[in-house]
Protein backbone atom coordinates (compact mmCIF):
# COMPACT_ATOMS: atom_id res chain seq x y z
CA UNK A 1 0.00 0.00 0.00
CA UNK A 2 1.15 3.76 -0.75
CA UNK A 3 1.11 5.83 2.35
CA UNK A 4 2.89 9.25 3.43
CA UNK A 5 6.32 9.41 2.67
CA UNK A 6 9.13 11.90 3.18
CA UNK A 7 8.35 15.21 4.06
CA UNK A 8 4.74 14.29 3.91
CA UNK A 9 5.16 12.40 6.84
CA UNK A 10 6.73 15.59 8.55
CA UNK A 11 4.00 17.53 7.81
CA UNK A 12 1.52 15.33 9.78
CA UNK A 13 0.23 15.96 12.90
CA UNK A 14 1.02 12.82 14.81
CA UNK A 15 1.78 12.21 18.41
CA UNK A 16 1.67 9.16 18.92
CA UNK A 17 2.83 5.55 17.52
CA UNK A 18 1.53 2.61 17.86
CA UNK A 19 4.12 -0.48 18.16
CA UNK A 20 3.23 -3.78 17.39
CA UNK A 21 2.68 -4.45 20.95
CA UNK A 22 0.30 -1.94 21.15
CA UNK A 23 -1.37 -2.96 18.74
CA UNK A 24 -1.85 -6.32 20.08
CA UNK A 25 -3.29 -4.45 23.29
CA UNK A 26 -5.60 -2.80 21.64
CA UNK A 27 -8.98 -4.35 23.07
CA UNK A 28 -7.56 -6.29 25.61
CA UNK A 29 -6.49 -3.11 27.74
CA UNK A 30 -9.03 -0.06 27.88
CA UNK A 31 -5.88 1.89 27.96
CA UNK A 32 -4.98 1.97 24.30
CA UNK A 33 -8.26 3.08 23.58
CA UNK A 34 -8.29 5.86 25.98
CA UNK A 35 -5.20 7.33 25.09
CA UNK A 36 -6.08 7.22 21.08
CA UNK A 37 -9.25 8.90 22.49
CA UNK A 38 -7.20 11.50 23.53
CA UNK A 39 -5.13 12.04 21.18
CA UNK A 40 -7.66 11.93 18.39
CA UNK A 41 -8.98 15.54 19.70
CA UNK A 42 -6.61 17.58 18.11
CA UNK A 43 -4.23 14.97 16.46
CA UNK A 44 -3.80 12.05 14.54
CA UNK A 45 -1.75 8.87 15.60
CA UNK A 46 0.05 6.22 13.09
CA UNK A 47 1.17 2.70 12.59
CA UNK A 48 3.08 1.07 10.26
CA UNK A 49 2.63 -1.83 8.28
CA UNK A 50 5.20 -3.81 9.69
CA UNK A 51 3.78 -3.25 12.84
CA UNK A 52 0.70 -4.17 11.85
CA UNK A 53 2.28 -7.25 10.08
CA UNK A 54 4.08 -8.17 13.27
CA UNK A 55 1.17 -7.60 15.86
CA UNK A 56 -0.49 -10.03 13.32
CA UNK A 57 1.66 -12.55 13.83
CA UNK A 58 1.67 -12.10 17.94
CA UNK A 59 -1.91 -13.26 17.87
CA UNK A 60 -4.19 -10.05 17.17
CA UNK A 61 -7.23 -10.53 15.15
CA UNK A 62 -7.31 -8.82 12.23
CA UNK A 63 -10.67 -7.56 12.63
CA UNK A 64 -9.30 -5.72 15.41
CA UNK A 65 -6.70 -4.40 13.45
CA UNK A 66 -9.00 -3.36 10.61
CA UNK A 67 -11.12 -1.55 13.41
CA UNK A 68 -7.83 0.11 14.48
CA UNK A 69 -6.86 1.17 10.61
CA UNK A 70 -10.27 2.09 9.80
CA UNK A 71 -10.35 4.67 12.72
CA UNK A 72 -10.65 8.53 11.38
CA UNK A 73 -7.51 9.91 13.22
CA UNK A 74 -5.29 6.91 12.21
CA UNK A 75 -2.53 6.78 9.10
CA UNK A 76 -0.79 3.59 7.95
CA UNK A 77 2.61 4.61 7.08
CA UNK A 78 4.36 2.01 4.81
CA UNK A 79 7.49 0.50 6.29
CA UNK A 80 10.47 1.13 4.76
CA UNK A 81 8.73 3.58 1.81
CA UNK A 82 11.48 5.98 2.52
CA UNK A 83 14.10 3.38 2.34
CA UNK A 84 17.27 6.44 1.77
CA UNK A 85 16.66 8.19 4.78
CA UNK A 86 16.57 4.86 7.29
CA UNK A 87 19.89 3.63 5.60
CA UNK A 88 20.94 7.09 6.64
CA UNK A 89 19.51 7.03 10.31
CA UNK A 90 20.55 3.66 10.28
CA UNK A 91 24.45 4.55 9.82
CA UNK A 92 23.74 7.28 12.31
CA UNK A 93 22.39 5.03 14.82
CA UNK A 94 24.38 2.18 15.03
CA UNK A 95 25.74 0.38 17.96
CA UNK A 96 29.05 -0.58 16.29
CA UNK A 97 31.05 -0.21 13.51
CA UNK A 98 30.32 -3.28 11.72
CA UNK A 99 26.89 -3.81 13.98
CA UNK A 100 23.21 -2.32 13.11
CA UNK A 101 19.64 -2.31 14.60
CA UNK A 102 16.51 -4.10 13.22
CA UNK A 103 15.26 -2.43 10.40
CA UNK A 104 11.68 -2.31 11.60
CA UNK A 105 12.47 -1.09 14.77
CA UNK A 106 14.78 1.82 13.17
CA UNK A 107 11.91 2.68 10.51
CA UNK A 108 9.42 2.88 13.27
CA UNK A 109 12.11 5.14 15.64
CA UNK A 110 12.92 7.16 12.48
CA UNK A 111 9.48 8.01 12.12
CA UNK A 112 9.14 9.17 15.81
CA UNK A 113 11.86 11.38 15.53
CA UNK A 114 10.76 12.58 12.16
CA UNK A 115 7.32 13.52 13.30
CA UNK A 116 8.03 14.01 17.25
CA UNK A 117 5.63 11.76 18.08
CA UNK A 118 5.46 9.75 21.52
CA UNK A 119 6.09 5.65 20.45
CA UNK A 120 3.22 4.24 22.44
CA UNK A 121 4.64 0.56 23.49
CA UNK A 122 4.85 -2.45 26.32
CA UNK A 123 8.90 -3.18 25.10
CA UNK A 124 10.51 0.73 25.22
CA UNK A 125 14.00 -0.97 24.98
CA UNK A 126 13.75 -1.81 21.04
CA UNK A 127 13.60 1.94 20.40
CA UNK A 128 15.83 3.44 23.10
CA UNK A 129 18.84 0.82 22.51
CA UNK A 130 18.29 2.86 18.98
CA UNK A 131 18.10 6.22 20.01
CA UNK A 132 17.58 7.41 23.75
CA UNK A 133 15.72 10.14 23.38
CA UNK A 134 13.36 9.05 21.45
CA UNK A 135 9.58 9.79 23.20
CA UNK A 136 8.08 6.64 24.69
CA UNK A 137 5.31 5.85 26.48
CA UNK A 138 5.25 2.52 28.23
CA UNK A 139 2.26 -0.08 28.47
CA UNK A 140 1.20 -1.51 31.60
CA UNK A 141 1.08 -4.68 32.48
CA UNK A 142 -0.28 -7.42 32.45
CA UNK A 143 -3.38 -6.37 30.12
CA UNK A 144 -3.99 -10.16 29.23
CA UNK B 1 -29.62 -3.51 3.18
CA UNK B 2 -28.21 -0.86 5.72
CA UNK B 3 -28.30 -0.45 8.80
CA UNK B 4 -30.81 2.57 10.58
CA UNK B 5 -29.59 4.13 13.90
CA UNK B 6 -31.42 6.69 15.95
CA UNK B 7 -30.30 8.56 18.55
CA UNK B 8 -31.66 11.56 20.82
CA UNK B 9 -29.82 14.42 21.64
CA UNK B 10 -29.98 16.37 24.70
CA UNK B 11 -30.39 19.79 24.82
CA UNK B 12 -27.10 20.25 25.92
CA UNK B 13 -24.72 18.72 23.77
CA UNK B 14 -27.38 20.71 20.71
CA UNK B 15 -26.02 23.79 22.54
CA UNK B 16 -22.63 22.11 22.51
CA UNK B 17 -23.15 21.47 18.66
CA UNK B 18 -24.27 25.23 17.95
CA UNK B 19 -20.31 26.44 19.42
CA UNK B 20 -19.28 24.13 16.62
CA UNK B 21 -18.37 26.17 12.94
CA UNK B 22 -19.11 22.41 11.21
CA UNK B 23 -21.41 20.84 13.72
CA UNK B 24 -22.16 17.76 11.56
CA UNK B 25 -18.62 16.90 11.01
CA UNK B 26 -18.63 17.18 14.87
CA UNK B 27 -21.15 15.02 14.72
CA UNK B 28 -19.67 12.63 12.58
CA UNK B 29 -16.88 12.32 14.66
CA UNK B 30 -18.69 11.71 18.24
CA UNK B 31 -20.40 9.31 15.80
CA UNK B 32 -17.39 7.28 14.88
CA UNK B 33 -15.80 7.47 18.31
CA UNK B 34 -18.81 5.84 19.47
CA UNK B 35 -18.95 3.19 17.12
CA UNK B 36 -15.42 2.87 17.55
CA UNK B 37 -15.36 2.74 21.24
CA UNK B 38 -18.43 -0.19 21.01
CA UNK B 39 -16.64 -2.33 19.00
CA UNK B 40 -13.23 -2.53 21.50
CA UNK B 41 -15.64 -2.66 24.31
CA UNK B 42 -17.37 -5.88 22.64
CA UNK B 43 -14.27 -7.34 22.07
CA UNK B 44 -12.67 -6.64 25.25
CA UNK B 45 -15.45 -8.69 26.68
CA UNK B 46 -15.26 -11.28 24.63
CA UNK B 47 -11.59 -11.70 25.69
CA UNK B 48 -11.95 -11.34 29.44
CA UNK B 49 -15.30 -12.45 29.69
CA UNK B 50 -16.52 -9.30 31.46
CA UNK B 51 -17.22 -6.11 30.32
CA UNK B 52 -15.73 -3.62 29.61
CA UNK B 53 -17.22 -0.56 32.52
CA UNK B 54 -17.69 3.14 32.62
CA UNK B 55 -15.14 3.19 35.67
CA UNK B 56 -12.31 1.08 33.98
CA UNK B 57 -12.66 3.60 31.41
CA UNK B 58 -12.53 6.78 33.16
CA UNK B 59 -9.47 4.76 35.39
CA UNK B 60 -7.75 4.56 31.89
CA UNK B 61 -8.36 7.63 30.51
CA UNK B 62 -6.87 9.41 33.77
CA UNK B 63 -3.97 6.72 33.26
CA UNK B 64 -3.43 7.86 29.70
CA UNK B 65 -3.75 11.42 30.21
CA UNK B 66 -1.02 11.40 33.09
CA UNK B 67 0.83 9.47 30.93
CA UNK B 68 0.43 12.11 27.81
CA UNK B 69 1.58 14.65 30.13
CA UNK B 70 4.44 13.16 31.36
CA UNK B 71 5.88 12.15 27.71
CA UNK B 72 5.31 15.26 26.42
CA UNK B 73 7.73 17.02 29.47
CA UNK B 74 10.28 14.52 28.79
CA UNK B 75 10.09 15.55 25.01
CA UNK B 76 10.67 18.74 26.00
CA UNK B 77 13.37 17.86 27.63
CA UNK B 78 15.40 15.47 25.19
CA UNK B 79 14.08 17.81 22.24
CA UNK B 80 17.65 19.31 21.75
CA UNK B 81 19.38 15.59 21.21
CA UNK B 82 16.29 14.88 18.81
CA UNK B 83 17.19 18.21 17.37
CA UNK B 84 21.23 17.27 16.76
CA UNK B 85 19.46 13.78 15.07
CA UNK B 86 17.48 15.54 12.74
CA UNK B 87 20.03 18.36 11.80
CA UNK B 88 22.60 15.82 11.05
CA UNK B 89 19.28 13.92 9.07
CA UNK B 90 19.42 16.56 6.81
CA UNK B 91 15.08 17.61 8.02
CA UNK B 92 14.08 21.26 9.42
CA UNK B 93 14.57 21.47 13.45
Amino acid sequence: MSGPRGREVEDLPVRLILDASAVCAFGRHETVGEVIGLVEQEDIFAVTTACLAEAVARGAEPALVDLLRSHPSCVVIGSLADWLSLGRFMDLTRPGATLLHDVADSDLTMLAVRTEAHILTSQPGRYTSIFDAVSIIELEKPWS
Amino acid sequence: MGETKSFYLDDVVVAYLQTHENASAEVNRLVRRKIFQDAEAAYFERHHGSPLTEERRERAREWAREQLAAADEQARASKPARDELRRRMGWAT
